[in-house]
């Protein structure tokens, strides 16, 4: 075969190996047994004399539901999926928070799914706590959590499974916005049945277990030397971004202002499932993508796949995220 | 804060701590945490079939000359081409990327990296493998694509060791031939002479043993050889194939993704015929595009797997989305 045939390599090769060639896959060694095990998840990189470890909690993978997008069709999402060259018919949502160090203060922001759902999900989720053990950082050295908003995938990390404070030396801060929205037992009654009312009952399972001891912080304020909140409501009422900045560096860290970009960064317009405020989501998605295409902005992105940090691109319909290529030295 | 002040509690604290010589838990007053400095282990798993393949980062190297690296377009088209893909455009870093393939029969590693005979920035195929847990002596097999010392250099160390003791030792013929001839390398121009050095010095302890190959065979049960000359004189891509699973290793058929994918006429340094470097390099592409194989090749980001998508003129590379479960 000296001309390249795909076909006929294809199909050929298998048969006509053994007999042109003469060796035979024999095997005089003992099997090495597959290892089953992915390597640990974490990925570190410099914002000016910062440190950043994305750590992730690893991912939801799940049938497509019907609503997913809840303005397209379903065939409309799978062709969507298909492009970007992954499985039409299922679903797999990453999530990635991050710890920044400072240099004076070793801050984690958002806390993924929680240990206990590592059982819960066979493993697949809830690996946040195992992937900073294996980057060498010590929950009881964070001085800082920050909350971006209150869905479960970002909240539920707080607590261990016997519900004691994971952090347990952490200060916590949370959108003043999203606490007075969530903690408001007036706007707990006007819920909507369903996921809202499981919503609103989960983070208060959350927060009460930790006495409520949360610090409250405001939009446009650097609430963490060297990390500036940005309000980017619309996925929930008090949803928040941030801006990461040392030096000249700065990173974009903009929680949930697409879920996975294969969908919804390159098709903004499109609603998913879980935005509180669909039309405000868009609104803010499109601002927020638009100044970081203009800015040629690094963005950290919660449900973008690990290492989840990326440059976007304008396209035609929307934008392409660029994943920022992986660098073995940091 | 309502509450219970926290940053009054911590002054408390500290006071205390400062009188006490430790806080009130009896943990040493907190210093801030150190930076680590180090990044993760360059390794990551995928499953081909029933096959787990293993991605193991060497490193990468800056190219020492950005300017020369694409030989027939002025040096700011290729500048160009950099930025617009968020890299930087006054540097050019090339990444290497073997691939430890288990078949469950087999354990097989196509390349191997630099050793410690390269650059201080590279080498780090033997320690990823420990942090993976995978003992060098167990790999019973190495498939080589082509003979420049960023895919040999690591089969032997430099006091002379073999660092993988146990494997056979699988190149293509046709690189065998061309780099093992004493006319070849009076031929050769100067700047290819040290790798003639480099294959001798790899190789001539172990020449007698060295299995070599012809294209589009089956050289371990499920691992077929393709004829991808050009980026050398025997250059080999291959196709891992298990149950439905296939993976096409297109070796340095593609270099730099953003270069030569993108543009797959521009012309590598390092493509020894250049004519048919393109050649190859088209048929793996377009095969990869047409059957929505996924890739594999050494010079992508790690961990250097994904989809070839047709796109104007050229085509552009897709990474996976990484798994954080197999």
């Amino acid at each position: 075969m000296l001309e390249l045939s795909r076909r006929n390599m294809m199909l050929g090769a298998s048969a006509a190996t053994i007999a042109a060639t003469g060796y035979s896959p024999t095997s005089v060694h003992a099997a090495t047994p597959l290892s089953g095990q992915q390597a640990p998840g974490f990925y570190r990189y410099k914002v000016g004399t910062y440190e950043i470890t994305v750590a992730t909690d690893g991912a939801n993978r799940f049938p497509l539901p019907e609503n997913f997008v809840v303005n397209k069709k379903k065939e409309d999402v799978s062709a969507a999926l298909a492009a970007a060259y992954v499985d039409k018919d299922q679903l797999t949502v990453p999530y990635s928070p991050i710890v920044v160090n400072t240099g004076s203060k070793l801050v984690v922001i958002d806390t993924g799914t929680s240990e206990a759902n590592f059982e819960r999900s066979k493993g697949a989720a809830g690996q946040f706590q195992r992937n900073l053990k294996a980057a060498g950082i010590d929950r009881n050295a964070v001085d800082t959590v920050i909350i971006s908003h209150f869905h479960g995938d970002h909240i539920n990390g707080l607590l261990r499974p016997d519900n004691t404070p994971a952090f347990p030396n952490a200060e916590i801060l949370v959108p003043a916005v999203e606490w007075k929205f969530f903690m408001d037992d007036g706007e707990l009654s006007r819920a909507p049945a369903g996921r809202m009312k499981d919503v609103f009952a989960n983070l208060r399972r959350v927060f009460d277990a930790l006495g409520r001891k949360v610090t409250q912080y405001d939009w446009d304020k650097e609430i963490v030397p060297g990390i500036t909140s940005i309000g980017t409501p619309g996925h929930t009422p008090g949803h928040t971004s941030y801006v990461v900045a040392s030096g000249s560096s700065k990173v974009y860290v903009q929680s949930d202002v697409t879920n996975t970009p294969l969908l919804f960064a390159r098709n903004p317009g499109w609603h998913v499932m879980f935005d509180q405020d669909a039309k405000m989501a868009e609104e803010t998605r499109r601002k927020v993508y638009d100044m970081l295409v203009a800015e040629k902005m690094l963005v950290q992105g919660f449900h973008y796949p690990f290492p989840s940090l990326a440059h976007l691109e304008k396209t035609a319909d929307g934008y392409r995220e660029i994943p920022v290529p992986w660098n073995p030295v940091i | 804060m309502t509450e219970l002040s926290r940053r009054t509690l911590m002054t408390g604290v500290a006071a205390t701590a400062v009188a006490l010589g430790t806080s009130l838990d009896g943990q040493p007053a907190r210093a801030a945490a150190p930076m680590m400095g180090k990044q993760a282990p360059g390794f990551y798993r995928y499953k081909v079939g029933d096959f787990e393949v293993t991605a193991i980062n060497d490193g990468t190297v800056k190219a020492a000359n950005p300017a020369s690296i694409v030989v027939n377009k002025p040096f700011p088209e290729v500048q160009k081409a950099l930025g617009d893909a968020f890299l930087p455009t006054d540097e050019i870093r090339n990444p290497f990327t073997m691939l430890l393939v288990n078949t469950g029969k087999n354990l097989v590693l196509i390349d191997t990296g630099f050793g410690d005979n390269g650059a201080p920035t590279v080498g780090n195929l033997l320690p990823t493998m420990a942090a993976a847990g995978i003992d060098p002596k167990t790999i019973d097999t190495i498939i080589i694509s082509h003979f420049h010392g960023d895919h040999i250099s690591g089969l032997r160390a430099k006091a002379g060791t073999a660092n993988f003791p146990n494997a056979e030792i699988m190149v293509p013929s046709v690189e065998w031939k061309f780099w093992t001839d004493e006319g070849e390398l009076a031929r050769a121009p100067q700047n290819w002479k040290g790798n003639f050095a480099n294959v001798k010095r790899v190789f001539d302890p172990i020449a007698k043993d060295v299995k070599q190959f012809e294209y589009g065979k089956e050289l371990v049960s499920g691992i077929t050889s393709v004829d991808a000359r050009g980026h050398s004189p025997g250059h080999a891509a291959f196709v891992v194939a298990s149950g439905n699973g296939k993976l096409l290793v297109t070796s340095d058929s593609a270099n730099h993704p953003v270069l030569f994918v993108r543009t797959p006429e521009w012309n590598l340094w390092a493509d020894m015929d250049a004519g048919m470097a393109v050649g190859a390099r088209k048929r793996m592409l377009d095969m990869a595009a047409a059957d929505r194989m996924p890739i594999a090749a050494y010079h992508l980001p790690f961990p250097a797997t994904g989809y070839i998508a047709k796109e104007g003129s050229g085509y552009n590379f897709i990474p996976s989305p990484w798994q954080s479960t197999l």
